[in-house]
Order: C-alpha cells, then sequence, then structure tokens
C-alpha cells in the first residue's frame, strides 16, 4: 500500500509540488518566527532585571505596591550584609528610592529619584553609555543630580543648574533638598530619557534624612543562577526579621512582562495556527480533486478485492507520505533560517531609532537571532501533522464510498 | 414500464461438470431520475467448473450487468448467486470486495492496469493484496509472464505497453491468485482481431492448463465460435443456451 501511495503521490507532480510548498512554507515561516521570538522573550527576560532593579529585590514589605515614603529598610547595612553573606556571588545594589517634586525655574516635575552606588550599579545596568552631557554622578558636585534628557529639556536644566527636589521624608514630614544638574542622560527611550533622574545613595539619603537607612537592596545574580533559589536563600538568610521584608524576584515584581510574553506568544501561535487553517482548507480541497480525479482507479482497487477501509487508509497513506516529506522540507529549511540567523541575525537597529522598548524593558540587544525551543517546534511539527492528516478525512472517507461498477461505467 | 414476464430457458450445466455459479431469480433494476430501468429481470442460470462461458446479446441485453453480479461487483435487485456453494450477494462492501478478491479474477475493456506500477507489479497486485510474501508472488507473476511472452517486458510501465500487452498483463493479474472463476468484460472490445484472436487462445489454453472457469461478456464473433458454450440473453433474460 505504502508502495502505490508513494507513486500516487508523484503521479501529478505539479500538483502535489504545490501542496507541498504551501506545507513545507507555513510550517517553516511558523518554526522560523517561533525561534525568533523566542530569542525576542529570551532578550526581554534578559532585560527584565534590569527594568526591575535587579534578579531579587528586598523592601521592607509592602513597599513594592505602596511605594511609600515610611517603607525603609532601617537597618541598611545589616539587610546589605546579610545579603553579601547568603548570595556570596551576587552583586549587591543598596539603593535610596525618593517619589517627589523636581522643581527649576521654568517648571515642576514629578518621578522618582534613585540614590544609588554609581559604579555598582552601572556595572547592572550600563547607564552611563547613554551619558550625553556632564558625568556620571562621579564628579566634584556634592548633591550631584543626572537626568534623562526630556527631563532636563522639560525643566530648562543646563549642566550646573539649581533644581530643588520636594518629598516626604520617613516620618512624613515634607522636606526640601537641592540638587545640581551634573550629567544628562540621551538613550533615545521615552522610559529613560523621560524618567531617569539618579543621584548619589549619600546625597539621596541626606535629602529625605534617612541616615544610613536605604529603601531598596537589589540583588544581581550570576547568569545562570535561579532568582528563585536565591529568594528562598535570602528569606532563610533573613530568619525572623523576614516578616518584615519583601523579597521578590523581579518575575514577580513585574508580573506583566510574564503576561506580555505569554499574551505575545500566543497571538503569534494563534495567527501562524489560522494561516495554517486556510491552508488546510487548501489541502483538502486538493486531497478531494485527487481522489476524484482517480475514482475510476479507486473502483478498480475495490473491484480487485481492495476493501473499503484500504483504499481509504492508501488516501490517508498518500497524506501520511505528503506531509512527512513536507514537514521534512519545513524542518530543513527552518534550520537554515535558524543557522544563518545565529551567524548573522537580523539587525533591528537598522528599522528603529534608538533603543527597542517593550512594556518598559529596554531591549538592549538589537541584532535578532534564534532560539530553538525543541517542545514548541515538536508541538508545532505534530500539531501541523494531524491538521494535514485530518484534511484527508474527508477524502479518504469519499474513497471509500466508491462503488466500483459505477466508478468504472462513469469514468470510463 | 411494463415488465414482461421471465421466459427462459431452466438453467442449464454442461453435464460433466459440477455447477461452480449458480444464478437464481437475478433481478437488476437501475433508477435513472424517474425512469427504472430492468437491466436483468430474473435470470437463473448455472455455470459448471472450468466451463469457457460467452454471455452474448445485444447491447443493453443484460450481460455486463449479469458479470457484475455474478462477481459480486454489483448487487442484484432480487434474487442470488452462489459461487461453489458460498452466497456471492448480499454482502457488505468489505465482505464483497473480500469474496472477490480471493474467488473472482476481473479482465476489463479498457485493461485498467494501474499506471504507476510496472507490468510485473499490477501482475503481483492481488497476490499482495492477499498477503502473498514478496518471494512467492514472484515465483507466481513470473513464469506467467513467460507464459504470455512478456517476461522481458516485466518492468516497463503499463504507456509502455501495447493494447494486447496490457490485456495479457491483465489476463495474469486475475489468474495469478489461482481464482475459482476469471470475469471477463469484453476484453477483446479494444484489440484488433489478430491481437484479439491470440488473446482468446492464450485464454483457453490457461482454461485448460489451469481448469480455470472463464466466464466472458463479448459482442466478439471470434470469442462466440471459440466458447464451449454461449449464454445468449436478451432484454435482461436468457434468450438461450447453447453448449458445444
Amino acid at each position: 500500500m505504502w508502495r502505490l501511495a508513494w507513486r500516487n503521490l508523484w503521479r501529478n507532480r505539479t500538483r502535489t509540488a504545490i501542496t507541498m510548498t504551501a506545507i513545507t512554507f507555513s510550517l517553516a515561516l511558523m518554526l522560523i518566527s517561533q525561534g525568533i521570538n523566542e530569542y525576542s522573550y529570551e532578550q526581554m527576560l534578559g532585560s527584565a532585571d534590569k527594568a526591575a532593579g535587579g534578579s531579587v529585590l528586598v523592601n521592607a514589605a509592602g513597599y513594592w505596591n505602596s511605594r511609600g515614603s515610611e517603607l525603609v529598610l532601617d537597618d541598611g547595612a545589616a539587610v546589605v550584609a546579610t545579603v553579601r553573606s547568603a548570595l556570596p556571588k551576587a552583586t549587591v545594589l543598596p539603593r535610596v528610592i525618593i517619589q517627589g517634586l523636581l522643581s527649576s525655574s521654568h517648571g515642576n516635575q514629578g518621578l522618582e529619584v534613585h540614590g544609588i552606588d554609581p559604579a555598582a550599579e552601572d556595572s547592572f545596568r550600563n547607564i552611563k553609555r547613554y551619558l550625553a552631557e556632564g558625568d556620571f554622578l562621579d564628579g566634584e558636585q556634592k548633591q550631584p543630580l543626572v537626568l534623562g534628557r526630556g527631563i532636563a529639556d522639560d525643566l530648562g536644566l543646563q549642566l550646573g543648574d539649581r533644581v530643588v527636589l520636594t518629598a516626604t521624608d520617613p516620618d512624613g514630614e515634607m522636606v526640601r533638598a537641592l540638587f545640581r544638574l551634573s550629567g544628562v542622560l540621551d538613550s533615545g527611550s521615552r522610559s529613560v530619557d523621560d524618567a531617569a533622574a539618579y543621584t548619589t545613595l549619600a546625597a539621596a539619603q541626606q535629602a529625605v534624612s534617612l541616615g544610613d537607612r536605604l529603601t531598596q537592596v537589589g540583588v544581581v545574580l550570576p547568569a545562570a543562577a535561579s532568582p528563585d533559589d536565591a529568594k528562598r536563600a535570602l528569606l532563610a538568610a533573613f530568619g525572623a526579621k523576614a516578616s518584615a521584608l519583601e523579597v521578590l524576584t523581579w518575575a514577580e515584581a513585574m508580573p506583566e512582562i510574564i503576561a506580555l510574553i505569554e499574551m505575545d506568544s500566543k497571538m503569534g501561535e494563534g495567527m501562524l495556527f489560522a494561516i495554517f487553517i486556510i491552508v488546510v482548507f487548501g489541502i483538502a480541497n486538493t486531497l478531494l480533486m485527487a481522489v476524484m480525479e482517480r475514482i475510476r482507479e479507486l473502483g478498480l482497487l475495490s473491484a480487485l478485492g481492495m476493501t473499503p477501509q484500504r483504499i481509504g487508509a492508501l488516501v490517508l497513506a498518500e497524506t501520511v507520505l505528503l506531509a512527512l516529506v513536507s514537514i521534512t522540507l519545513a524542518v530543513g529549511i527552518a534550520l537554515a533560517a535558524h543557522a544563518a540567523l545565529q551567524v548573522y541575525g537580523i539587525d533591528m537597529a537598522a528599522f528603529s531609532e534608538g533603543e527597542v522598548e517593550m512594556s518598559g524593558v529596554i531591549v538592549e540587544n538589537l541584532v535578532i537571532h534564534s532560539t530553538i525551543v525543541p517542545a514548541k517546534w515538536l508541538g508545532a511539527i505534530g500539531a501541523v501533522f494531524a491538521l494535514v492528516v485530518l484534511a484527508a478525512l474527508y477524502p479518504a472517507w469519499r474513497a471509500t464510498r466508491v462503488n466500483p461498477t459505477e466508478a468504472m461505467r462513469t469514468y470510463a | 414500464m411494463n415488465t414482461p414476464q421471465p421466459t427462459q430457458p431452466a438453467p442449464s450445466v454442461q453435464a460433466d461438470k459440477p455447477a461452480l455459479i449458480e444464478v437464481r431469480g437475478v433481478s437488476r433494476v437501475y433508477k435513472q431520475g424517474l425512469v427504472e430501468v430492468h437491466a436483468l429481470r430474473g435470470v437463473d442460470l448455472d455455470i459448471g467448473a472450468g466451463e469457457f462461458t460467452a454471455l452474448v446479446g445485444p447491447s443493453g441485453s443484460g450481460k455486463s450487468t449479469l458479470l457484475n453480479v455474478i462477481g459480486a461487483l454489483d448487487a442484484p435487485t432480487a434474487g442470488t448467486v452462489r459461487i461453489g456453494g458460498e452466497l456471492a450477494t448480499g454482502r457488505s462492501r468489505a465482505a464483497g470486495a473480500n469474496f472477490r478478491l480471493h474467488n473472482v479474477g476481473f479482465v476489463f475493456q479498457a485493461y485498467n492496469l494501474l499506471p504507476v506500477f510496472s507490468a510485473f507489479e499490477n501482475a503481483e497486485y492481488t497476490l499482495m493484496l492477499q498477503g502473498v510474501p514478496r518471494a512467492e508472488r514472484k515465483a507466481i507473476v513470473m513464469p506467467l509472464l513467460e507464459r504470455v511472452g512478456l517476461a522481458d517486458m516485466a518492468n516497463r510501465r503499463p504507456h509502455e505497453l501495447s493494447g494486447g500487452q496490457q490485456q495479457r498483463i491483465a489476463v495474469v493479474r486475475a489468474i495469478a491468485p489461482r481464482p475459482r472463476l476469471v470475469l471477463a468484460d469484453e476484453p477483446t472490445a479494444n484489440l484488433d482481431s489478430h491481437t484479439s484472436g491470440e488473446l482468446i487462445g492464450l485464454m483457453q489454453e490457461l482454461n485448460a492448463e489451469h481448469g480455470i472457469t472463464f466466464v466472458f461478456a463479448s459482442h466478439d464473433e471470434h470469442l462466440m465460435e471459440r466458447a464451449r458454450r454461449v449464454v445468449h440473453l436478451r432484454d435482461g433474460l436468457v434468450e438461450r443456451d447453447e453448449v458445444r
């Protein structure tokens, strides 16, 4: 049966080639775009911890959602020491985060000022590369402030100009602090240019009378380390004090990133699936035509003693072979495209100005490569195979209904 | 439509042959729109094992229909057909196919070889459907191809063979599984008289050598002349039954 099926497949080469092309290219497209999407998601996930502020964040309990100025880490030094001892390979980033109003002679702007350890923070976020003017908190200024280009322009600030930050201290008192613009960041991304405001840890602590208290400790893990494992280790290390703290992995801090990826992934898959469904109708039509064209021959097979079940199985066998050849070609094309993308990539910088931002995450690597997730590839291949065979069910059923005398008389 | 009363001779069988085919009261009515066409009107006929019988008659006499009913290709509207005592009628599609596979060989007017198969593959096809192993199939088919003078063309596709050669392959396909009977519907209609004569001779020889029962539906006078029994049909009934 398989021999007959194989030869039948090639008796109308043009039709078989067209059907195969439809299956091959739609599956190849599915696999290639899946590879590109997976790579993009990896990039997003790789950059998401930067957007969150670290692989794991330690705040006072309730801070992440409320951002209340009273929610601070009272013994900042002890928290930092505990983190360093629990995760010796991690980079620890102490921060003071101030929600406040920045005022100049030109106007006011509400924003979040980050008091940071400049060298440590830059080693993680690589902020310094966006520096367009001045310095990044390593100059002579005592109350330095680095702002994004958009904020500096809105407030009409030049390097060295004074600005006043009005905020609330941990006791709920309104405080005002003077800063001088020491640097301007220009990334091309609105999330940086319209929001970034950095000062030193000491200047921030002084501005809101924090002493040595901190708002947050960011923890940056080595590449292969699991944030969940690190969180467990930290909770164990904090012991009884953990109840006063909030330890979040970046995924818990920014669940919208995961949701976005899931939604994007499902939408992409749905779209490709819809395209393939359309292709399947075309395939079903072609297979039905192939059956109707051979009705006399199927009648002959029936006359010779082939049972209806075997005749139906013959049509299905032809389809299975068609699907297997097409899938093999599609996988070959997709692997070749994957290999080419690994070597050359697609430089998205050519299509965008400045940084590419997705859901608040700056995607730093603008050269798109491809990542194969074997389970997803196998899923797509299995779905395509099943759909193609499904498309053959009706033609196969029609083939089983062939009446040998009618077929041979009518189609003589 | 008025249905004439059946008037036909009693089913006859050559005295020295046991009845292989028993046709009893077979009618076949086709509906063409609102019109009923009575192709067979209650045919009774016995054909003995090893006979070389021709069903003859004008177009529309019912000879092809009778052949199809005997071969379980078509279901009669009424009546029964037994082959070797086994009911050939009233079977499901699958059971009918199985019955044909193991009991009946067919030779058609238009040869009906599978175009994607070689002469050898066509000839062995029914054996393959029966599940006969490859080596055994070859051992059966090659001598038959030699017998019909086509062994050296075994690898040719049907379009590379003449009409006569294709029909000889069809005959080999029909007899290879050693069926109880071979039914041939106008087997010589597409052949010239010389090739037709050769094919009839070949079938006669195979009939004599292997004892396979041959039943033809034909207009071919050569075939009628060489048949040992000629059953004349007219208007769906046996008009005359000549045993020579």
